[in-house]
């Protein structure tokens, strides 16, 4: 597991299983930080199913929300995907005014997110 | 940092650079009740003035060390009146907004809030004006 923690901001990498990997990120994602993000994305391999912890994430602001989408865009191009799961109250509203609620993006759970994955696989 | 509070109404004095971000959310909250805003709202304001302070970050000063930045915040009536100012380049709207990918920022400030206002001089800075209806208490 890689850990990358800066002013209560942290993001850990995980392998959580073959061609799966898991990104819990902690603290406030934004203009200052989204790089650690981006950088941490394109560390993923291509084909990569990966899902985003968003439990501890108490803020996203345009700049995070950004790096997600393109982070969404990177894996499906090279055949994964990429989910969230576990968004709280302010990043619920940001996908809501967005659009992103409905997209297949977000989810409750890691059970959930970890299923819709494994169906657009299959 | 500057932080001036007078009755109903908290300024800001801050560099504009990306750590700044953070340090008007934290204020806004401490300052919450002061405000008159309820909690369920801190979320969309926090979102508000990140997106606001985002633009004067990316934009203000180009070509040289972050400058300074003021936001004022004051409740007027039922409404919150935000003020996000800097002293930089001015924005030219087709050139900053369309290159770099922004602009989105302050489509997202339009959706969550009641009006937003742009002024800006070329050689003199930005002045977003922002209003946002307060949630009243059900």
């Amino acid at each position: 597991m890689t850990r990358v923690m800066d002013r209560g901001f942290s993001i850990a990498v995980e392998a959580s299983a073959p061609g799966s990997h898991r990104i819990a990120i902690s603290g406030e994602l934004d203009l200052a930080v989204a790089d650690r993000l981006n950088a941490a994305l394109e560390e993923i391999p291509d084909r990569a199913n990966v899902l985003i912890d968003l439990r501890k994430c108490s803020f996203i602001d345009s700049t995070g929300l950004a790096s997600i989408v393109k982070g969404r865009q990177r894996q499906e191009a090279s055949g994964g995907n990429l989910a969230v799961f576990g968004a709280t109250a302010q990043v619920r509203r940001l996908f809501e005014v967005v659009g992103l609620a409905e997209d297949g993006l977000a989810y409750e759970s890691l059970e959930e997110a970890s299923s819709a994955l494994a169906s657009a696989r299959s | 940092m500057e932080t001036t509070t007078e009755p109903d109404r908290l300024r800001l004095d801050l560099p504009a650079e990306p750590d700044s971000v953070a340090i008007v959310r934290r204020e806004l909250e401490a300052h919450a009740d002061m405000l008159g805003v309820p909690a369920s709202q801190l979320g969309d304001l926090k979102t508000i003035l990140s997106e606001a302070c985002g633009n004067a970050i990316r934009y203000a000063y180009p070509e040289r060390a972050a400058g300074p930045m003021r936001i004022t915040i004051e409740p007027d009536g039922e409404e919150l009146e935000i003020h996000v100012c800097d002293r930089g380049s001015g924005l030219r709207p087709h050139r900053d907004l369309t290159s770099k990918g922004g602009g989105f920022g302050l489509l997202l400030i339009s959706a969550l809030s009641k009006s937003l206002s742009l002024f800006s001089e070329i050689g003199k800075g930005t002045h977003l004006e922002i209003r946002v209806l307060i949630q009243q208490p059900a």
